[in-house]
């Protein structure tokens, strides 16, 4: 059957969502945007001009829409505070926190001491450029594997500042996954400094590290669809069988940018294998769901929009998400989710409320809003 | 009964060419596609996008005519949502994903040289 669709609204109406605070978990910082052209033969020179950039993006969509605006002329997307600001506003969003772009491939540098140096110099311009004045901005600063030490030093120096939210910790190149005890003093510092540790899922990358190997994939369809999730439950099952959680009991963990269904699947999951081989992870006291539902977090975006959008609600209310599920757009990229799509889903007042900005609040340790603006 | 606004003058909506008028609120987007004009909602229905502010284009499809191998269709016809990537055919308002979805379609007349939907 085909629904013909009748807008009843203006152009106003629904870019706006004025009556709860929204809080936005993922926002992406643009370091420099490549521009690069070519020719080729058709079909695909179609394709080119009028659909698909060329990588460094993994032959992706545009990876940058105009937002709010139109196709053409190609707006730059917002490279400092004031212009995200006024793009954020556009989006009703008020507290946002702030992640890196080309940045969150630190993870694959294969010189220590050259990550170690590029992650001090993000940590030190997003402090400046982007966290110094009250804008409902929060960071996002940045750990790496190649370097736990120096990670949990950049931890102690931020610690305290009222606009660092969280530690970053990429979820693609990493090798050991993020379980590993070498990385006890990121979260040793993180827990001490009270402050969430932020697990980012990566992009359609082709990396020799678990789960990374896309190889077998041939489009952005493919490789995208399987890579940011499946990121995200090795770092789950990893950071679980390591007991993470536990050891470190008051930490909060937000997994962010591959949706909300896999936790369900990995809830259920877990607490199986948990039942059946409690030998090999003796210091999980409780099944792992427990601390899944208490100690992390989990982003909406890309928010799964099945035809009826109740059926989301069952998923979320399986995983207790009414307290850990967290709006996020992914702002600037392609795939942004706009706050309307999640404040649609039906949940009581006092639940939407929570899932654009209360949830994130508490998981964060932010300060309520003042008012809808909170700045 | 429906009422005539005025868009624009033939002249300033030349093939290929839109523009996007508020009318009692809502907006509306006419496209002249080799001609023909024709009007939609200014408004995609997957998550609220400014549809007709998108690029016009054509498709790209496979199928068992084409031997599965993709073949650039109805070029001039076609409109992408600037968020999300949705393609619409102007001429049907058809989604070309969801075969379940279409736009609905305002009449569009010439008068005087004068280009006018009617809502």
């Amino acid at each position: 059957m085909t629904t013909t669709w009748i807008p009843t609204t203006g152009i106003t109406a629904r870019q706006r969502l004025d009556d709860v605070p929204v809080v936005d978990l993922d926002v992406h910082l643009l370091e420099d945007i490549p521009d690069i052209a070519t020719y080729c033969d058709a079909p695909w020179r179609d394709v080119l001009l009028s659909r698909q950039s060329v990588p460094p993006y993994g032959g992706n969509v545009r990876m940058f829409p105009n937002f709010p605006g139109a196709w053409e002329p190609r707006r730059p997307v917002a490279t400092n505070a004031a212009d995200l600001r006024t793009d954020l506003d556009a989006l009703s969003v008020d507290y946002a926190v702030l992640f890196a772009e080309a940045t969150l491939g630190l993870a694959r540098q294969p010189n220590r001491a050259y990550a170690v140096a590029i992650m001090q110099a993000y940590n030190r311009w997003i402090m400046d450029r982007y966290l110094t004045r009250q804008r409902g901005f929060y960071g996002g600063i940045m750990a790496i594997p190649q370097d736990p030490d120096a990670s949990a030093r950049e931890i102690e120096t931020y610690a305290g500042h009222p606009n660092v939210a969280g530690i970053v910790l990429p979820a693609s190149g990493v090798d050991p996954l993020w379980g590993n005890t070498k990385y006890d003093p990121i979260y040793a510092a993180a827990e001490a400094a009270d402050i969430a540790v932020l697990y980012h899922a990566g992009g359609s990358l082709l990396l020799p590290t678990l789960p990374f190997q896309l190889r077998q994939f041939d489009t952005w369809f493919t490789q995208h669809t399987y890579s940011h999730n499946v990121s995200l439950m090795a770092t789950m099952t990893s950071i679980i069988g390591a007991g993470v959680p536990v050891r470190f009991p008051k930490l909060r963990l937000i997994f962010i940018e591959a949706g909300i269904s896999w936790v369900a699947h990995m809830m259920l999951r877990l607490d199986w294998a948990w039942e059946h081989r409690r030998e090999d992870v003796p210091h999980l006291v409780e099944p792992p769901s427990a601390y899944m539902r208490r100690q992390m977090f989990y982003a909406t975006q890309p928010i799964e929009e099945p035809e009826s959008l109740a059926d989301i609600a069952t998923v979320i209310r399986m995983i207790g998400g009414e307290d850990t599920v967290l709006f996020a757009s992914d702002y600037p990229h392609h795939d942004f989710d706009h706050p309307k799509k999640v404040h649609d889903i039906p949940f009581s007042p006092d639940v939407k409320r929570k899932i654009m900005g209360g949830n994130a609040l508490r998981a964060l340790k932010l300060p309520a809003p003042i008012g809808k603006a909170g700045r | 009964m429906a009422t005539a606004f005025a868009v624009a003058h033939e002249t300033e909506l030349l093939p290929g060419k839109s523009r996007i008028i508020t009318v009692r609120g809502v907006e509306i987007g006419v496209f002249n596609v080799g001609g023909e004009y024709h009007a939609i909602p200014n408004l995609c229905f997957h998550q609220w996008g400014p549809l007709c502010a998108g690029k016009v284009s054509g498709t790209l499809a496979a199928s068992e005519e084409t031997g599965w191998r993709p073949r650039w269709e109805r070029e001039g016809q076609i409109v992408i949502c600037p968020w999300h990537s949705l393609e619409f055919d102007l001429t049907t308002g058809q989604c070309v994903a969801y075969p379940r979805v279409k736009l609905r379609r305002y009449p569009v007349s010439v008068e005087n040289g004068i280009v006018k939907v009617h809502i």
